[in-house]
């Protein structure tokens, strides 16, 4: 473990250092890369940077006894466009988001919004997640969904999931917890 | 057609996977892998391919990800070729297309790469490329795949194997106007004008739905309007400049001409409608600009020389007051940021196009910035800063987060968060070791955003060159209207003595 984390900082300093032997400034001026190479370059090694961080962000922000998450989804949604979704837990507004047309867009052909990812102690919670948008025949919509959840000693994910209702033709939300992948 | 094409290949990746958005009355939730593999999407949908990219690989490395290598090697490649990092993007997509994949996955990665190529202008590879694709890919990328092979005819100046291709394509399809257009186009450059007329008046007289397609609809008829008056036809010229929306954004170049095509008919009364609505607008606009000296040329054929006497002193007054504005700019454009009305970093989403940009620019530069955001040079520098400034933002959060990593080890040291928030204590050795990547981490985040600072800088000399450039075309153009209007004005002058003498 440790030699891995070790060797993991070691491979990026290396990155680094290589192209940066001198100051910043002399780098981008004596340089043989374009200013176009030396931003692709950069962002090569911002995507390296993000990846490390993204792994780390999950070992120490977020470990597997605290860690909260919460998803939004629409499973077909055609009754009801999304405009805010704000979600409380115990009383405390955790989240609070607007979606554009486009994120809109995107949920709707099945991409799945990490609303919210929190650290709470084992125990007995209350989510409310109140959302707003248009509905039917183009009414403004405020519809909210509770659910009363435990906090286990593993993480908890959790999808609020948008659907339509097509008997009532009524747009129906609820909240599901994830299951684990499998073999993950 | 950019959000389509987003449409497309998101629907084909998911379709690619054993997920499915089916209608039901208890939908359950997938499984993490699926959901953060859906999370993915939401990134590229936003077009934000950092995060997307970041995701994803992170994913596949913790296996908490749908494990399909194809699926994730022909995302990976879209996600690399959508953040402009071409290499990247053609080793997965060759990947794909040489390995083990479906016959569709295949396909699709030939596609994709030979959209790659045709959009770095590598054609030799393009049409190498474009043979390889099968009978799998889907129909609306068949039509894109015509519309590509088209236009790079068309840059190889043959026009006829363009028209070969547009035969065979779907009439209803937005790739064959886009195609039909810039064949026409290429007709009116050459000997063949007919054939290009014959073309961009069919666009021009079709119904459409969407705003792309409306726009171009205007664009033909603006071509097809002012091939007219070059052929000074001023009825033909009327008839298809009334067809451009007086909303689109066509309808300044319409109005102008339009009242060219009245002056053409000796109709200035007419034409004076046109230019007085243009005339009202901001006289940062070139059409703007010289319809203030038409309306004022117009009142003098109808005799109302003392309101063209007015109108043209109006006019050299306006004239003034923007060639001041140029000036300032022109000696200012190293002295203040230009880019306020470029950045909206507000929404990621809204940051990330041109369009949604033009859109939101309100202020004086703003109007000179939307001409140089129709130029695809200058839009590849605006995206590059673009991105670089997204970075610089990811900086300022990473260092943040790498503060809260070091807060959380050591409250680790704490028996009691230990016990509530860990269910197994790190080892003092591990604790130490991620002290030391965290450390190195915080130097690396300082030393790129010492280089995104240079970068930043130099990228805003390049666009401010170009800001410069496209100030000192206008004044050009406004320089030639003020000595048109101070040689009329001395003229109605001169007449106007010589009657009292």
């Amino acid at each position: 473990m440790m030699q891995a984390l070790i060797k993991r900082g070691f491979v990026i300093l290396a990155a680094f250092v290589s192209l940066w032997c001198v100051s910043a400034r002399v780098f981008a001026e004596n340089t043989e890369l374009t200013l176009d190479e030396q931003i692709i370059t950069t962002k090569l090694e911002m995507l390296a940077l993000g990846y490390e961080l993204k792994l780390l962000e999950d070992e120490l922000l977020y470990p597997p006894g605290s860690k909260i998450s919460f998803y939004l989804a629409k499973d077909v949604g055609k009754l009801f466009q999304l405009h805010n979704v704000k979600l409380v837990i115990n009383d405390e507004v955790v989240a609070d988001y607007d979606y554009s047309p486009t994120e809109e867009s995107g949920l709707n052909a099945g991409a799945v919004h990490n609303l919210f990812v929190g650290n709470y102690l084992p125990g007995s919670y209350q989510l409310r997640a109140i959302l707003k948008g248009t509905g039917p025949h183009g009414r403004h919509y405020k519809r909210a969904v509770s659910l009363d959840f435990e906090k286990t000693q593993n993480p908890n994910l959790f999808e609020i999931i948008i659907f339509d209702d097509v008997h009532k033709q009524q747009p129906v939300f609820l909240v599901k917890e994830i299951p684990p992948c499998r073999g993950c | 057609m950019k959000s389509g094409y987003i449409a497309i290949v998101l629907t084909l990746l998911i379709g690619l996977l054993p997920l499915s958005v089916v209608a039901s009355d208890n939908p359950s939730a997938p499984s993490e892998d699926i959901v953060r593999y859906q999370e993915v999407f939401f990134h590229f949908y936003r077009k934000d391919a950092f995060n997307a990219l970041v995701n994803l690989t992170a994913g596949i490395e913790k296996k908490n990800i749908i494990d399909n290598r194809w699926s994730n090697e022909l995302l990976l490649g879209n996600l690399y070729s959508m953040y402009e990092l071409p290499e990247q993007a053609e080793t997965r997509l060759l990947s794909v297309a040489n390995g083990n994949a479906s016959d569709r996955q295949k396909d699709l990665a030939w596609f994709y790469l030979a959209k790659a190529y045709f959009e770095q202008k590598r054609y030799r590879e393009f049409f190498v490329t474009i043979e390889k694709i099968g009978k799998y890919i889907p129909p609306a990328l068949v039509q894109e795949k015509y519309y590509m092979t088209g236009i790079v005819y068309l840059e190889k100046k043959q026009p006829e194997n363009t028209k070969d291709i547009l035969d065979e394509m779907d009439v209803d399809n937005d790739h064959y106007h886009y195609l039909a257009f810039n064949l026409g186009a290429a007709y009116f450059t050459s000997s063949e004008v007919e054939k290009g007329e014959k073309l961009i008046r069919k666009i021009g007289e079709d119904q459409y739905d969407s705003e792309d397609m409306l726009s171009l609809r205007d664009k033909s008829n603006i071509v097809l309007g002012y091939y007219y008056l070059r052929e000074v036809k001023p009825d033909e010229a009327v008839a298809v400049l009334e067809n451009v929306r007086l909303d689109g954004p066509f309808s300044n170049k319409a109005l102008l001409g339009l009242g060219w095509a009245y002056s053409q008919l000796n109709k200035f009364r007419k034409a004076l409608v046109p230019w007085l609505t243009l005339a009202k607008k901001s006289a940062l606009d070139v059409t703007v600009q010289e319809a203030k000296l038409a309306s004022a040329f117009a009142y003098r054929q109808l005799g109302a020389e003392r309101k063209a006497m007015l109108s043209y002193k109006k006019s050299i007054d306006e004239y003034e007051s923007v060639k001041k504005y140029y000036q300032h700019e022109i000696s200012n454009a190293f002295n203040h940021n230009i880019f306020s009305s470029l950045i909206n970093r507000k929404r990621n989403d809204d940051f990330a196009t041109t369009q949604a940009l033009k859109q939101s620019l309100k202020t004086r530069e703003g109007e000179v910035l939307f001409d140089l955001l129709s130029e695809e040079k200058f839009q590849q520098l605006f995206n590059d800063y673009r991105d670089l400034r997204q970075l610089q933002d990811k900086l300022a959060q990473w260092r943040y987060e790498i503060e809260r990593m070091h807060i959380t080890l050591d409250a680790q040291q704490s028996e009691s968060v230990v016990s509530k928030y860990q269910t197994t204590s790190r080892s003092d050795k591990s604790k130490e070791a991620y002290r030391e990547l965290l450390l190195t981490l915080n130097d690396t985040v300082e030393l790129q955003n010492d280089r995104l600072e240079i970068l930043l800088t130099l990228q805003e000399e390049k666009i401010r060159d170009e800001y410069v450039r496209a100030l000192n075309r206008k004044q050009q153009y406004l320089i030639a209207y003020l000595s048109q209007a101070r040689f009329a004005l001395a003229e109605i002058l001169d007449k106007a003595r010589q009657k009292n003498e």
